[in-house]
């Protein structure tokens, strides 16, 4: 009589951990799937890339056909140079260059805890067109010819704040991650040069070099403001 | 005395531990034995009910077809193939043999009343729907009907309930011969038609057979390029439209940003053109820019694909030349075969 009493409670506990890991083992390839169907991921661990614009989630991803062509302007090999020359791969020493990843990065720590702004440098109607998600549009003539006082509004919001005697404070101000159309874009060099003659810290700054076409090129998610039809 | 109180008490004490040992396995034993007996005895009982159900069921339901059958056999017999000669004879000559008739009829609805009585739901269902078929029949035609009461009563001495019976037994009959004629009529053309058709030239009717090729060629290759498209799937444009999505109540501090910062910028828009503080370089940069910009927006465009387009109209409106369509065609090379498009797809219009 006791034998059976002590099988019972042996099958008692076992059951419960069997339980565990059969659920386990049924639940793991729906965990798994997300990374694993996908042909052209963007990095071998990471197949999408979650970010908001305009309040609305937008999810960052390649385009799945490997036969897939650029058929865009983009696709032009020689522009008149000048004035679309190709342009120095840093605009400045001390400023740090980005890539398509570390955008992606930015994109998922400083854009979304709001201490990192991605900017836009183009004109407004390239921007409405189609550009990066999460982008906003500080067009580089705004930059390149601000006055102190415009420069002043606009680095406020971008977290400036003003001390007691008048000096502007860039310890709390965003980092900017800046991008035009590519690498014949002097754009964002305007912007820059634009910016940094207001003394934004240049620890605080970086340059996109590949630009939109590099994004493009890559078959990355992109954002339209405003659709042309007909 | 002391010796045997002593064994006694021993023995007692026994009995007593023996007691309650056996009373504490037996009750924890008969409790784990009693439980699993309940469980065992609850799923047979269980078990027995479900098999008892579906034989019950199972059974019931097969003796309920067969009895559907044996009705319907029976009761399909005995209407159908009695009237047709009775009305043939009724229509030809309703007043000159009615005695010939009569006696025949009497007998026929009584059998059908009969078999009405007995027979199963779903029958008296059809027979709902027959009557409900001849009373509107009835309503239509009553002249006729009160010339075949008429006829009925006069010569023959039946109940009201049997004429009644006669008379929806026939009109029933009439109803059945004056369908068949309405398909007859129905395929026939009208005169007017027929004129309609003699009027047509030649050439009207290969152009109008020659659109009719053509919708059908499109509607097949629409529905080609549908299958085909459906089944890739690929999102090869990978663009998301933001247009209208800043209507949520919660804007996000990103969008505020650019609201503010578009406000500063478009403020000082009107007074900066007048502002001679740009450079000269900068404004042939800006012309030159301009010129791109315009050369994008053209190339940025997108039509999409209305019912009935052609690559070649779509070249017309984009281009003014219908010739122009290959362009079109290359721009995009999803699009495998200039005729394989489809409505609602968005084709890149280059420059």
């Amino acid at each position: 009589m006791s034998d059976k009493n002590y099988v019972f409670q042996i099958k008692k506990v076992q059951g419960n951990p069997m339980k565990k890991l059969f659920l386990l083992a049924l639940l793991t390839p729906f965990l798994l799937a997300e990374n694993s169907d996908v042909a052209v991921k963007i990095t071998k661990d990471i197949s999408y890339v979650y970010t908001t614009d305009s309040g609305k989630k937008i999810k960052i991803e390649r385009i799945q056909d490997v036969n897939n062509r650029l058929t865009d302007d983009y696709t032009k090999t020689s522009r008149p140079c000048p004035p679309f020359c190709i342009q120095p791969t840093k605009i400045d020493p001390e400023i740090e260059n980005f890539e398509e990843l570390e955008i992606l990065k930015f994109m998922q720590h400083q854009v979304k805890e709001g201490t990192g702004v991605i900017i836009d440098a183009r004109l407004k109607s390239w921007f409405e067109l189609e550009t990066i998600p999460s982008a906003i549009n500080i067009p580089f003539p705004v930059m390149q010819n601000a006055t102190k006082e415009k420069a002043k509004r606009i680095f406020t919001l971008l977290g400036m704040t003003i001390d007691s005697d008048g000096t502007w404070n860039f310890s709390k101000v965003k980092e900017l991650a800046v991008f035009c159309n590519g690498v014949w874009c002097e754009q964002s060099a305007h912007f820059m040069k634009g910016i940094l003659k207001h003394n934004y810290p240049k620890n605080k700054l970086h340059y996109y070099r590949s630009g939109f076409q590099g994004w493009k090129l890559l078959g990355l998610t992109t954002v339209v403001h405003k659709e042309i039809k007909k | 005395m002391f010796n045997k109180d002593q064994y006694n008490q021993e023995e007692y004490n026994d009995y007593y531990q023996q007691e309650v040992e056996g009373a504490e396995l037996g009750s924890s034993h008969s409790k784990k034995n009693k439980f699993i007996g309940k469980l065992i005895a609850l799923l047979s009982l269980l078990a027995l009910a479900i098999a008892s159900y579906f034989g019950y069921k199972a059974f019931s339901n097969s003796a309920s077809i067969n009895d559907n059958n044996h009705t319907t056999n029976i009761s399909a017999k005995a209407s159908n193939p009695a009237l047709p000669k009775s009305v043939q004879e009724k229509s030809t000559s309703p007043i000159t043999n009615p005695e010939a008739t009569v006696p025949v009829k009497e007998d026929e609805p009584k059998e059908t009343i009969d078999k009405e009585e007995t027979s199963s739901i779903a029958q008296k269902e059809m027979i709902k729907e027959r009557t409900t078929t001849e009373k509107l029949i009835e309503k239509n035609s009553s002249n006729t009907q009160s010339e075949v009461s008429k006829v009925v009563k006069s010569q023959a001495k039946m109940s009201p309930e049997e004429v009644a019976a006669v008379v929806a037994a026939v009109m029933k009959q009439m109803s059945q011969t004056k369908s068949t004629t309405n398909n007859n009529t129905v395929e026939r053309p009208n005169k007017q038609d027929l004129n309609l058709m003699n009027k047509l030239t030649d050439l009207e009717v290969d152009s109008v057979s020659k659109d009719l090729m053509d919708e059908l060629g499109k509607a097949e290759v629409n529905e080609d390029a549908k299958i085909e498209n459906s089944d890739k799937k690929i999102d090869v444009y990978n663009k998301v439209n933001v247009q209208n999505s800043t209507s949520k109540m919660e804007t996000d501090t990103l969008s505020k940003l650019s609201d503010e910062i578009n406000s500063i910028i478009t403020k000082e828009a009107t007074s900066e053109t007048s502002s001679t503080s740009s450079t000269n370089t900068n404004k042939s940069y800006r012309e030159s820019l301009k010129s791109e910009v315009s050369v994008r927006k053209n190339e940025m465009r997108i039509i999409v694909v209305r019912e009935g387009d052609t690559l070649g109209k779509i070249a017309k409106r984009a281009y003014g030349d219908a010739r122009e369509f290959k362009r079109i065609y290359e721009a995009n090379p999803e699009v495998t075969r200039p005729d394989r498009i489809y409505v609602g797809q968005k084709l890149r219009i280059p420059n």
